[in-house]
This record gives structure tokens, sequence and C-alpha cells, in this order.
């Protein structure tokens, strides 16, 4: 069945979304490049401080993109989880092409911390998580897909335990076990890949 | 796949049941649940070593947007590394703020590291401003004190303008007040390093005007360096020393910034009026305070709340500790005074007041000791001292050891001082000088673990800083040096001489021991192989390999011995002690040696002995260290030596013959009774922790879960003998028949019924199921059907009930997502009360039993361990250290329950289900029968002379 054509873009995506939810699996092939394209522009601008007033929060991003592409604040959240978890994917794939470009300056495999303060030296260079994460993550997809699912959501989508639990329908207290299950699971391959260093 | 998909759902069931107890729990938790499946368990083990470094490291702790999105600063400051200013090679970034970026620069004339600041763009296009700047930078660059970051000058590219700063490594009084408070001392201490920076720079008409906890570092020597002296103005960050031009370059989180500022801005800076430098004096009223009290004197919200509060509000001088001496509370007064004419105005007045407060303090210190809780206690710290000394002299005089003969053995306690504690009640590690005169061991204290030193020479124990959470320790052969692990597994050593703390090596594993040879190479495991690293530093070798095809999973507790050349270590393969295999390494060669086919922590004395633990008991036997083996028998010496929370024994010996470990006597765990009102009555006492106590209905006797087996005590006969044997094996969670002949239980291979009569008949009462664990909690007064947890692949916990009397089907009756459990028979059998957290918060309910399907709920603030009145008419739950009571009534159907009210609040054990009442109640509902851990035990066993003892139990030739 054809997505009946909507005036302006938030009623399409809104339609569009349904039309998903609904099993209707080109839906999510017309959904995608309309948010990502939207997602990157805002991370873009966050990433490279072009908003002037710094309001947003970087977290809210995904928020933010929903609202403006479904033009509402409040639908069910089948419908809304359907958006957050293609967001959180497009998220990673943003957030882990920016880190790349970025790896070439710095230090191979390592990113820069930087706390906000005037202390002379406040901060030390801390490896950045966000390849070796993405990386890990491929692997773990692989026994175990809502662990994936739930780090995309949390780790890339910024959506908060009580959000991911509405958006996978599943309690608030299995997502924070099956969080601390993949973060320890992540933890350790990293940790064993970037050993060996004694 | 699926395997894999199976096998890693069993992987994640146990670690998220482990998470969800206490880390105390884990290993006999993993014991429990994974029995011989040996790669389970470490599979398992791995995964919470991970947690345990994941949540320290916050890995992942904040979206990956926002770790990135700090890096805001942009692409251009990142640019600048690599890059040549002046001298000086730009080599790393290493702070960023409103006085602009920070670098780690390198002094290639020099050859010195330097911090560089560069100035922000705007302010170097200000010609005026710059010139300004150059001025004051070289009234600053003056400033030469030991305990001021010095400003060695201003380096100019033409674009790039940096201020080249002294590097101070260390964390900023900032870190340090956040990770815990501090003791008075120290924070007097740091205070009087502070104070002296100040006197020199007012001495100087230099005023800091941004003093703060931020600007202060504090090295891990605990010298302390003032950052950016007079910065502040120099920059023109606050016009006139006011707030009201913003600061510039204000980046995105500027008001974090500004309200760190405030914080500690005196009265008449905040309202812009001319400062003078009785406004450090508050600055710095403002620090002290907030070192001792763990917060800011001042806080807010906002700006605005700050600014109020420094104005008007008077500090809350009730929050200081107790132990804050009254000159120094006096003292605060005079600095934290609004008006700048009442206030304190002169630094080095402050100066010798911190002297003198710090000097009273330490006699203060060494009074208390004497003035301890028991009599005997400054004797007993008198003769150790002396007999320690007395012991090392004769040991360093070795050749007129034959005058003075046998030397008497002498066993002495020490107690650690006040207000250290044992960690969670297992015992401290310790480590002993090799000739005998220092000791080192872990204490904890306001939930710092750190290393303390007592020198036997002294009366006070010291804390050794820069150990905090360390795990373990090993004296050098010369006894300079500690090497000690901390809890990010890593391998550092400190210097007692000079308190200087460096790093080793990273990824150690915590558990698995610490050798210190005489080649001055330290051995220590990772990942359960041995390796070395010289105790200089460098690179550590990997020296033991697993052998694959004896299944061996682990290597640990290495043992230095023929000056390096050989280690004696464990080589683990089962689950159980006995699999632990006392071998001898080649380090140069590898090639391995068996000694002994079981025992645990080798550890070799001068005297040609061999000591090992086995079965709980310190053993020693004569070895030959040429053939590497061991001669005779071995023989218990020791009994009573304490473990620490992995099972691990401690205890430390010197060359001079002194033994010295915590006492597991001091872990003792009680039977008491409680009335309902909170009167205690002992019962019994028992060595290792007691769980899950349950009255029989006899009222006598009593079932209680001691290590891994039931004991049933004998409350009229005042006997305590074991009830499981050797058969089965993790006995827990007993339940008595009611007609108190029975008790049911858990076992490694299913439910299991055992006649209470000593007799051990022992038969399954469900079959034995790999994937699931079934824990029994209640049986129907009738004797007929037998309620449990069950814990498996689908769902944390269930309750279950199956007949006890013909089919044994399983039924379920309360099944959610989450933890179910806790399930309590009421005395009539027609309810049942148990605990969910399908709530997200763990409470108390009561249903019908077997139906309908309804439920009450009992408690309302959260609540676990429910148990009922034996009359039925009143349910008790517990509420953190809260005992809660509930009266309940039923008519027919229906229930009506009571607001719960509090009978008593003392601290029992909670026991190792997080849901199963670990108490029980009398028949006249009232007496509680609770489980009492004693963690007051905090003192070492010391036994001098020990050799003596041992050469004539155990003749070495």
């Amino acid at each position: 069945m054809a997505v009946r054509k909507a005036s302006g873009q938030a009623g399409t995506v809104s339609l569009l979304l349904q039309a998903w939810s609904r099993g209707e699996l080109q839906a999510r092939e017309e959904l995608v490049p309309i948010v990502y394209r939207e997602l990157r522009r805002r991370a873009g601008a966050y990433l490279r401080r072009e908003r002037p007033d710094h309001t947003l929060q970087p977290t809210a991003l995904v928020h933010e993109a929903y609202v403006r592409l479904i033009g509402q604040d409040r639908v069910d959240w089948r419908n809304r989880g359907h958006f957050f978890a293609i967001a959180s994917q497009m998220m990673r794939r943003i957030l882990t092409d920016y880190a790349r470009a970025h790896e070439a300056l710095k230090r191979p495999g390592a990113g820069l911390k930087v706390v906000l303060d005037d202390a002379v030296s406040a901060v030390e260079p801390r490896a950045c998580e966000c390849l070796d994460i993405d990386r890990a993550l491929e692997q773990l997809a692989s026994i175990d897909s809502r662990q994936e699912q739930i780090v995309e959501l949390k780790y890339f989508g910024g959506l908060s335990e009580t959000e991911i639990a509405a958006v996978l329908s599943i309690s608030r207290a299995t997502v924070t076990r099956e969080w601390q299950t993949a973060r320890a699971w992540l933890y350790r391959r990293i940790a064993a890949q970037t050993r060996g260093d004694a | 796949m699926t395997d894999d998909r199976n096998r890693w759902e069993r992987v994640k069931d146990i670690f998220q049941a482990a998470v969800s107890r206490g880390p105390e729990e884990w290993a006999a938790y993993l014991d429990q649940t994974c029995g011989d499946d040996r790669i389970l368990l470490s599979e398992v083990d791995s995964m919470l070593r991970a947690h345990v470094n994941a949540t320290a490291a916050s890995f992942a702790g904040q979206p990956a947007i926002d770790a990135l999105g700090v890096g805001q600063i942009g692409t251009a400051p990142l640019v600048m590394i690599g890059q040549q200013l002046g001298p000086y090679r730009i080599e790393a970034m290493i702070g960023a703020g409103g006085m602009g970026i920070v670098y780690r620069g390198r002094d290639t004339k020099l050859n010195r590291d330097v911090a560089l600041k560069i100035l922000p763009e705007a302010f170097a296009n200000d010609p005026d401003r710059l010139a300004r700047f150059k001025r004051e930078a070289q009234v600053l660059a003056s400033l030469n004190h030991q305990h001021i970051a010095t400003i060695y000058g201003f380096e100019d590219s033409g674009i790039t303008h940096a201020l080249v700063l002294e590097l101070v490594d260390g964390p900023t009084l900032a870190d340090r007040i956040a990770r815990a408070p501090l003791h008075v001392d120290e924070a007097l201490a740091i205070a009087k390093q502070v104070a002296a920076a100040l006197e020199a720079a007012h001495e100087q008409r230099v005023i800091h005007r941004d003093l703060k906890p931020v600007n202060i570092k504090v090295r891990d020597d605990g010298t302390v360096k003032v950052l950016d002296f007079g910065l502040a103005k120099a920059l023109d960050m606050t016009a006139a020393g006011g707030v009201s031009q913003p600061p510039i370059a204000v980046p995105a989180t500027s008001t974090g910034l500004v309200l760190g500022t405030m914080a500690y801005m005196a009265p008449e800076q905040a309202r812009g009026r001319r400062v003078d430098k009785r406004a450090d004096l508050w600055s710095f009223g403002c620090v002290l305070f907030e070192m001792l009290t763990g917060r800011p004197v001042f806080a807010g919200d906002t700006v605005s709340d700050i600014v109020a509060a420094v104005m008007k509000n008077e500090p809350d001088w009730d929050a200081l500790p107790a132990d804050v001496p009254e000159t120094i509370r006096a003292l605060l007064r005079r600095l934290l005074q609004k008006d700048p004419a009442q206030r304190q105005r002169d630094a080095g007045d402050v100066v010798l007041e911190l002297n003198a407060a710090l000097l009273s303090l330490s006699r203060v210190r060494s009074g208390a000791v004497r003035r301890g809780t028991r009599w005997l206690q400054p004797l007993a710290w008198a003769t150790v001292v002396l007999a320690i000394l007395f012991a090392g002299s004769l040991y360093q005089w070795g050749g007129r050891r034959a005058e003075f003969g046998a030397r008497p053995v002498m066993r002495l306690e020490l107690n650690l001082p006040a207000g250290v504690e044992i960690d969670n009640g297992y015992s401290p590690k310790v480590a002993v000088s090799p000739d005998g005169a220092e000791l080192v061991f872990v204490g904890m204290a306001d939930g710092v673990r750190q290393l303390y030193l007592r020198r036997l020479d002294e009366f006070a124990a010291s804390v050794l800083r820069g150990t905090d959470t360390v795990w373990s320790c090993v004296f050098s052969p010369d006894g300079s040096t500690v090497a000690f692990i901390v809890g990010d597994r890593t391998l550092k050593k400190i210097s007692l001489a000079n308190g200087l703390v460096s790093t080793l090596a990273h990824s150690v594993d915590w558990e698995r021991g610490l050798a210190w040879g005489e080649d001055d190479r330290i051995t220590f495991a990772r990942d359960g192989t041995l390796w070395q690293i010289a105790a200089s530093g460098g690179v550590a070798t990997q020296i033991s390999r697993l052998n694959a095809t004896r299944k061996e999973y682990a290597h640990s507790w290495p043992s230095s011995v023929a000056g390096g050349k050989w280690i004696l270590f464990n080589s683990l393969v089962g689950s159980r002690r006995d699999d632990a295999r006392i071998e001898a390494l080649g380090v140069a060669t590898g090639e391995r040696h068996v000694v002994l086919e079981s025992g645990e922590q080798p550890f070799y004395l001068p005297t040609g002995h061999l000591l090992f633990y086995r079965e709980g008991a310190l053993m020693a036997v004569s070895f030959d260290l040429d053939r590497l083996s061991t001669r005779g028998t071995a023989v218990r010496m020791v009994e009573d030596i304490g473990v620490d929370f992995v099972g691990a024994h401690v205890s430390a010996h010197s060359n001079t013959g002194s033994l010295i470990y915590p006492s597991n006597r001091t872990q003792a765990s009680r039977l008491v009774w409680v009335s309902r009102q909170g009167v205690e009555e002992e019962i019994t006492e028992n060595p290792q922790s007691l769980l899950i106590p349950r009255l029989a209905p006899d009222g006598r006797r009593i079932v209680v879960q001691a290590g891994s087996d039931l004991w049933i005590e004998d409350t009229t006969r005042r006997t305590f003998r074991r009830l499981t044997s050797d058969a089965t094996s993790g006995n827990s969670f007993p339940v008595w028949t009611p007609d108190g002949s029975r008790v049911v239980f858990r076992t490694m291979t299913g439910m299991h019924v055992m006649d209470a009569d000593g007799s051990g008949h022992t038969q399954p009462v469900s079959g034995a199921s790999r994937s699931v664990i079934d824990l029994p909690t209640t049986i129907s007064p009738d004797g007929g059907k037998l309620a449990f947890i069950r814990q498996g692949v689908e769902t944390p916990g269930d309750i279950y009930w199956l007949s006890l009397r013909g089919d044994d089907t399983p039924h379920s009756i309360v099944k959610s997502a989450e933890y179910d459990g806790g399930a309590q028979f009421s005395p009539d059998g027609h309810w049942m009360a148990y605990t969910s957290n399908e709530s997200g918060r763990t409470q108390v309910y009561v249903r019908p039993f077997p139906g309908p399907d309804r439920s009450w709920p009992v408690s309302t603030q959260g609540g676990t361990h429910p148990q009922w009145n034996p009359n039925g008419r009143e349910l008790f739950y517990r509420d953190g250290n809260k005992m809660m009571a509930v009266d309940v009534s039923a008519t027919g159907s229906t229930l009506s329950l009571s607001d719960p009210h509090l009978l008593f609040e003392q601290r029992y054990a909670f026991g190792s289900a997080q849901t199963v009442a670990d108490f029980d109640v009398t028949k006249d509902g009232q007496r509680f029968l609770m489980v009492k851990n004693d963690s007051a035990g905090a003192r070492l066993n010391v036994v001098l002379n020990w050799f003596e003892e041992l050469k004539q139990r155990v003749p070495s030739k």
C-alpha cells in the first residue's frame, strides 16, 4: 500500500512512521534519509559549535529532531519508539563518522576529554571511547541484539533508561540490568584489545 | 550458534544476579551457581571485574555526543599540538577554561616540562590589555615560593601569546575533597601550606583574588602548590576585582565557572569594591571550611543564590566535625567575617595558628591511644614495641644469638588506630618489613581504603598518602619501599622515606598475590599468569604460561626464593580448594616442579620452611631449596587466620620470626534474641558468618547456615552440630517441616530434604536442573506444600510451589518480569507473604493461597524479608535496619492491613538472598531470632619469635 502524501515534512514523517509500525517496510526506507539529514544537521551544528546560544542540550538532539519532524510533542510510544530506534542507529553512524574524521588530528586511537575549568592541568588526555564502543558493539550484536539496541539507544541516542524501557516495552529494571551487562562486555572486549602495552 | 547463545544467556543471568548482590557475596555466589563449570565461572568473573572497572572509569558514562561535544573548543587548538612556540614544543592539551587553553609543553632549551597558557584571541588582539598583562606577568614572575606555582615568563610568537608556567602534577584540592573528606590533620597540613603561600605573596603585594580548591594542587607527597596567583586581575577576569564584567571567552559551561569562583569570593569583592589581601583570607577561610566539612561554605544553584549566601548567611558552624580544635573554629570565625575590618588580616599569623593546632592534635592523638578503651592496650603496644625491637636487634647481631638461647614465643594483640575499620568485616591485608620493625596494613577510614604504616618504635600509625583503594601490599627486601595494588588494577610502589608514589604496571590481578624478590624484581599475576617487572620500573614480562592440557585456569600467590631464581606459586585447576597445587617455576628457564599436590598461598621462610594453607590452617613443612622438595610431614601451625573477601588467608612474616595476622575470631557472627523493643540476648557465636536462622516448631532447636553447611543449635543443651554432610554441597536456605522432624534445603544439585535427627538420611525433593536454581523458603502448615523461589533464564525470580506428597510438578504462584521472592505461608496456610520489585522497588505483599490472583501491599516505603507472627495476626518485614510490623486481619477472602509501624532499628545481618527473611520469630511473637555480625574486631595478632616454635614443631633438617 502506497503511503499517502501529506503536506509538509512533519505530516510525511508521521505517516511514514505509522506505515512502518503497521509493517510496511518500504516506509522505513523513505524515512531514513529524512531523519538522517535532520540529525546530521543538528549534530554537526552542535559539534562545530555553530549554535551561538548553546541552549541545546546535546542529549536532546533526538527528541528535538522528533518534535521537528513529527510536529507534535506527544505521540504514542510505539511510533515514537520506532523513531528513536532508527534515530539512535543514525546517531551512531553520524557520531562515529565525526569521531573518525577528527581522529586524524590527534594521536591514533586517542581523544581528549576536556573539562572546562581554569585550573592549569585539570584534565588528562583520555581515550575516546566512541569508536571503540562502535567496533565492539558490532561483535556484541552477534550474541545479543537486544543489548546492542539498548547501547545504541542509550549511548548513541542519548535516551534515558526510562525512555528506553518505553521504546522496547520492557521494565526499567531490565534496561538497567541489560545496560550494565552490555557495558561490562564492551569494556572487557575493548580492554582486551587495547592491552598488550605492558 | 544456539549453544553460544545459551551460554551467553547463562553467563548473563549469573552476572546480573551477582551484580544485584553486593561484591562481598560474589565469590560465594559464583561458587554456588557455577559449580564445577570453571569456564563459566571465569567468564562471569571476568564480566564482574569489567563491571567494576567500567563503573570506576565511568566508561560510556555519558552519551557519545556529549563526550565528543566537549571537544567543542573546536579543531583549532588541537592543531597547535606538535607546534613550536619559541623554545617550547607544544605536546598535549591538558586543560581549558576562562583564562584560555592550557597545554603541556617542553622547554627544549632547559629540558623541562612546562604548562603553556595560550591567551584568548580577543585578549591578544587588544594591544593595551596585552601590554598591561605583560607588566603584570613580570611582577608575578618575581614570586618565588615553594608553595606557589611559578610563572616562568611570557612567550609571544606574534600571533600566539602564551604564559609559561610551572607544570604541577597531581590532583587539585577540589578533586581531593570530592573523593573523600579530609582528616583534620590532613586539612590543616594543606591549609598551612596555602597560608604560607599567601603570606609570601602578600609580602610582595600580590593578591591572589581567585583562591579556590581548583587553584590548589596537592601532590602525592602532600606538597601543596597554589596556582594562578594574581592572574585573575592580570587577565582582567574581573573588573576591579568585581564581577560586573563577565569573564572573557566565556565557554559554554561558564555558569559553572562563575559559580565556582563566586562561592569563594569575599563579600566586598562580590560587591565590586576595591580588594586587598583580606579578600584572600576570606577565600582561604572558605577553602579551609570546605576541606573540613567536605562541602562549600556558601552554596547555591545560581549566581544570585550564591552571592546572597555570601552576603547574608552565617556559615553552618555545626557542620564542622567534632574533632576540629577550638582554636581552628575561632580562626574560621575570624576569617569568615563579612566586614573586612573585622577580619583576620595577616596570613603569617594564620600559619602560626595552624602550626600550633597541628602540634596539639598530634599530642592529643598519641594521648588518645593511651586513654584507650582497655587498660591492656598501652601495655600491649609497649610490649610489642620492645619485643619486636629486641627481636630485631637479635636478628642483626645474629652471631650472638647462642648466648641468649631459645627466645620465648610471645603472642600479643595490636589494635588498629581509632577510626580505622576493617573493610566490611573482612581481614585487612598486612605486610611486615623483613627486619620486623615496620608494619603496613590496609585500613578503611571514612570509606577510603588506604595503607597505614606503623613504625613499631612509634605509637601512632600514619596514613600513606597516594594509596587510596589499595588492595594488597608487600615490602621490598630492604624494607625501604612497599609495593601495592590499587582498585583499578594498577601496581604501584611507595617510598617510606619520602612518600613518593610511582606506577609500575597496569591490568594487574589484584586478588592473586604479590612478591618482591632479592633480585629486586616484583612478581604479580595478570589474567591468571605470572609476570615480572623490575622494581625500578620498565617493561613487564610474562614468566608463566597456563598448561592447557591440565586445564589450568590461573597461576597465583608467587613467592620469590633463592635470590629470585625460583618462584613458588599456586596453579589452579578445579573448583575446590584442594585443586590448588604448589609448584616452583624457574624464572630464567621456565621449568616447573611440583612441590605439593595441594596447598594454597606458598611462602618460603629463611628457616628452611615452606608455609602454606590447607583446610583453613597455616601449615609448615621442611623444604629443601636445592632440590625444591619438601621433607617430612606438614604440621598445622595456626588455625585462626582471617580471610579476605575473596577467601584468601591473610598473614605476614618477617625474617626475624614475627608472624602477624588478623584473627578470624574477630569475624564472629552471633545468633541473638531480640525483643520487640530491640533488647538483645546472645545465643551463640561462630567464626563463620551465619545465615537464615530458622527456629524449629519445638522452639528449642535452630537450623542455620554456616559456610556452605547447615548446623543445628540446641538452645537448651547448648550444642552446635553440623547437620549436612559432604554428600551434598552448597547447602543453604533451610526450612523446617511443620512437625520439626526434617529440614528442606537447597544444594548444588537441587532441593533436598534431610532428617534432623543427625542420621544423615537425605533425599532429593525435586530433580536437579542446570537452567534454574530453586531456593526453598516455606512449607504449608499441613506439611503438604513447599514454596520456593525459582531463579532462571527467563526471570530473576518467580515463586512456585510443589507437593511434598506425590506429584512434584512445580506450579507457578507469583510471576513477574522482576524479582519475586521471600515467600512465607501464613500460619493458617490460606495466605502467602512475598516480595516483588515489580514496582521498581522491593515491597512486601500478601496474597491468598493458592488463589484467587490478587494481592495487598504490606510495606509502603519499601520492604523485604517478610515473616509472620505465628499467631497469624501480624506480619513483620525489614526496611534497611528497621524491623517493621503490620497488623493483619482476614475476613473471608479479604484482608485488612494496618499502617506499618517501627519495632526497632538496629544493624543485623541481611543474609545472602535479598528477599528471604534472615530472621525468625518465636511462637509467642515476642522475640526475634537474628544474626549479628561483629565488625568491631579491628586488631591484629602478633606472634614474636615464632621461629622457635616452628623449629621445635617442624625440624628443618
